[in-house]
């Protein structure tokens, strides 16, 4: 079972991603921020599921971050935003993909399959 | 006589003068007898004898010489064309001349006085208005012997004389010779000469309609020695003459507003017809009734002349000079007056239309001035700062005496004046003639705010400057940017919740389906259609805001148009019964540009074609390649648009009232949206329109313009 980690700060987002994500059959963490990504000690999921908005760290702060570390540098990140206008600093964060809000979880699996199958 | 020849007396030596003086007075019998007697005398007195002789013979022989001499004297003085006269200057009491006698006067004098048998009289006998200067000028030469030469005006002769001068006899005599000639015609030409000089100086000084007529009344009248000199301006309609100065010279002033009819038909026609009207014996003229007569003679005028000044093809003015006896109007004084009033007339137009344009100048500048919420800034061609209005001191900072001769520059943010704003506006200006744009200026204190101005090119014909016109728009710009962040901040605050709403909708009609209740089912899809509709609103919102800031990002990719078109199409097809959705293309072309924008405008153009045509009919997209790019257009047979909202639903939230059909829900933002993708790749778009008769929505995009 392919885990993901996500982290928003929207606990109505947390909840469908859990639901539509446990469904579709991956194993799902959720966090509320995402300093707890860059401090503590988690197991290292098969991809991160940032919001680009995130309370405190920004969500492309963390990116940045997990793209500098040895042992998450290769995990595929794919950002979130409500914004469609940020695909740029998306792309310079490091960030293999990013999708707009709001989406069809149709095209949220068919995009993760892609960065989860790339290996 | 032996008195006189006394013999032994030695007359070797010159006789006494007294002896000489006696010889002198005699006749010539007289002395051929004194030499018949002298002959008689004695030998021994043969030397004083001989010596008294040919003193006679002398003197008999100077006589003669003398006759001759004075005959050719005579015959010259008689023949001369100048006038010539001797006289004798009466002095009175205290020695002061104040008269003189004519002793001989040559025929030429008669010529050139028109006195005739002057001899023996007094000068002032014959003129007595004779001038005393001439009196005071002889009596000086009388004086002093002092020949004089000089010109003067005999004004009861009428004539100008050039004059040579001198004392003959002796200075108790007081006899003065006087050769002089008629220089009148050289002097009328010269006064001429003068007169046109002052009016060409009068006229070059003024600059007042009024003072003109004023001084060409006035320099007319002295030069003419006329009685009245008047303008008449022509009213309207012809009927009057109305006629504010005129120079007098013992008659009255004639001001007023007169009726050309009271002066009679025939005067009248000579000025329409822009001819010159001579009359020089009104009383006996014969072109006028008694009662005509009566009325020049009422205000004394016997004789005239007035010069019909013309424009526009109407009598509009007249130059009249009058005289209260007859006067014969010589051609000269007719061309003079001819060229008097072509003149004036020309100066007069020149001061009234430069009234004109003070007053239009005035005008102008108090508008300005008055315009305190506009900056109206006039700059030469090179941008230099030359005019600088009340409201552009409020707006910008700098009072007119700051900035006036600098660069407009100044008024613009550092990074404008670097990426040259400034001068590309002025070419926009230059090449368009208008140049309009909106974005921040700086004031004096280097605080920003936003103007809304319009630039436009003086010609005059050449290029001569720039007008601009400029208005604080910050508080209109807050507001702006206040609505777009709400807009901004609502579309995307919304799009987190209805992401959940989405992603439950879609659960939900998944679950739904394996529980096979197809009722729910049919809800469950209903809500997932009006959540996809509520996606489509708010992602027209924030591409709203996006566009007004200029910040709609494209992503471009090369894509065959029509295929986009078909995929487009086959959307509406599972949703549209009465519209026949038909796909024609000319050729297969390929287009850079952001496949997804430009999809995005085909869906609002062919929704809108289906919203708008209620009654159904063909839907026509159609595709052209053309040498440039793609055109493309989507034509219905649906309501129309009137003409006047023709460039209006481009604009923003704007939606068509139609009073037939019930409002059309929306927001009116798609066209605005189209129309800003379609712009920003570098195209265009339009539509033409007949109301209930249909639309066509066209589109252009370059082969290669996406961003």
């Amino acid at each position: 079972m392919k885990q993901i980690i996500i982290a928003d700060d929207d606990p109505g987002i947390r909840d469908i991603f859990q639901l539509i994500l446990k469904r579709a059959g991956y194993g799902v963490t959720v966090y509320a921020n995402g300093e707890t990504l860059m401090e503590n000690e988690y197991t290292l999921p098969d991809l991160f599921i940032l919001d680009k908005q995130l309370s405190g760290v920004d969500g492309l702060e963390v990116c940045r971050f997990l793209k500098h570390q040895e042992a998450t540098k290769d995990i595929p990140i794919i950002i979130i935003s409500a914004s469609p206008y940020v695909k740029t600093i998306v792309d310079e964060s490091g960030a293999d993909d990013f999708i707009e809000k709001p989406f069809t979880t149709k095209k949220l699996i068919e995009l993760m399959e892609k960065h989860l199958n790339r290996n | 006589m032996k008195k006189m020849v006394e013999p032994g007396k030695n007359i070797n030596n010159q006789p006494p003068v007294a002896e000489h003086r006696d010889l002198r007075n005699r006749t010539n019998e007289e002395l051929a007898g004194l030499v018949v007697d002298l002959r008689k005398v004695n030998a021994d007195s043969y030397t004083s004898r001989r010596a008294a002789l040919n003193i006679v013979e002398d003197a008999i022989l100077s006589r003669e010489a003398l006759r001759k001499s004075e005959e050719n004297y005579r015959l010259l003085f008689e023949s001369i064309d100048q006038g010539f006269c001797i006289i004798e200057v009466l002095l009175d009491k205290k020695e002061k001349p104040y008269d003189y006698r004519f002793l001989e006067a040559n025929k030429a004098f008669e010529k050139q006085t028109g006195l005739v048998q002057v001899v023996g009289k007094t000068m002032k006998e014959l003129v007595p208005t004779h001038e005393q200067y001439w009196f005071d000028i002889y009596g000086r030469i009388a004086k002093t012997g002092e020949p004089e030469r000089f010109e003067n005006e005999a004004k009861a002769l009428g004539h100008y004389y050039e004059v040579y001068a001198f004392r003959i006899g002796t200075p108790r005599e007081h006899r003065v010779a006087v050769l002089f000639n008629d220089i009148s015609e050289r002097k009328k030409t010269e006064e001429r000469q003068a007169y046109r000089l002052r009016l060409s100086d009068g006229l070059r000084q003024l600059n007042d309609s009024d003072k003109i007529q004023d001084m060409v009344n006035e320099m007319l009248g002295k030069h003419l020695h006329a009685s009245r000199v008047l303008y008449a301006e022509i009213s309207d309609d012809g009927e009057y003459a109305i006629i504010s100065s005129n120079y007098t010279d013992e008659v009255s002033s004639f001001t007023g507003k007169h009726r050309l009819n009271d002066f009679g038909p025939a005067f009248i026609r000579t000025l329409k017809s822009g001819k010159t009207l001579v009359i020089p014996d009104i009383p006996h003229s014969t072109e006028l009734t008694e009662t005509e007569k009566k009325r020049y003679a009422d205000i004394d005028i016997a004789a005239q002349l007035v010069v019909s000044l013309r424009k526009n093809n109407r009598f509009r003015l007249a130059l009249g000079v009058y005289q209260k006896t007859p006067r014969n109007w010589t051609s000269d004084e007719i061309a003079l007056m001819e060229e008097t009033a072509e003149r004036s007339w020309a100066a007069i137009e020149k001061a009234k239309a430069e009234a004109a344009l003070r007053k239009s100048e005035e005008r102008l500048r108090v508008t300005m001035e008055s315009a305190v919420d506009f900056a109206i800034i006039n700059t030469n061609t090179k941008g230099i700062i030359e005019g600088w209005n009340t409201g552009a001191e409020k707006i910008f900072g700098f009072t007119a005496d700051e900035i006036n001769g600098k660069s407009a520059n100044i008024i613009f943010t550092p990074e404008d004046q670097s990426n040259n704003i400034p001068g590309k506006e002025m070419e926009t200006a230059r090449n368009t003639g208008y140049a309009e744009d909106e974005r921040w200026h700086q004031r004096k204190d280097g605080s920003r705010f936003y103007v809304s101005g319009i630039m436009r090119a003086i010609y005059n014909p050449e290029l001569t400057g720039y007008v601009k016109i400029a208005r604080d728009m910050t508080q209109q710009k807050l507001i702006e940017q206040q609505k777009d962040d709400f807009i901004g901040i609502a579309s995307h605050e919304l799009r987190t919740p209805v992401t959940s709403i989405k992603a439950y909708a879609e659960l939900l009609r998944e679950t739904v389906t394996e529980t096979g209740n197809e009722e729910i089912g049919q809800f469950v899809v209903k809500l997932d259609e009006q959540v996809d509709r509520l996606i489509g609103l708010i992602h027209g919102l924030l591409d709203t805001t996006k566009l007004s800031e200029g910040q709609l990002v494209f992503s471009p990719e090369k894509f065959g148009i029509n295929k986009l078109i078909n995929e487009r199409i086959e959307e509406f097809r599972h949703s549209v019964q009465n519209h026949p959705l038909i796909q024609r293309s000319e050729g297969d072309p390929y287009i850079t540009a952001d496949k997804g924008r430009i999809g995005e405008v085909l869906t609002n153009l062919i929704a809108n074609a289906i919203k708008y045509s209620p009654m159904g009919g063909d839907i026509i997209i159609s595709s052209a390649a053309t040498d440039e790019g793609v055109q493309v257009s989507v034509q219905d047979k649906g309501i129309g648009i009137p003409a006047d909202a023709k460039e209006k639903i481009f604009g923003r939230f704007y939606r068509v009232r139609n009073a037939q059909v019930d409002t059309y829900p929306g927001m009116g933002l798609g066209l605005y949206i189209s129309a800003g993708i379609v712009t920003n790749h570098g195209g265009k778009i339009w539509v033409e329109s007949e109301v209930n008769k249909g639309s066509t929505f066209y589109f252009f995009l370059p082969y290669n313009n996406g961003q």
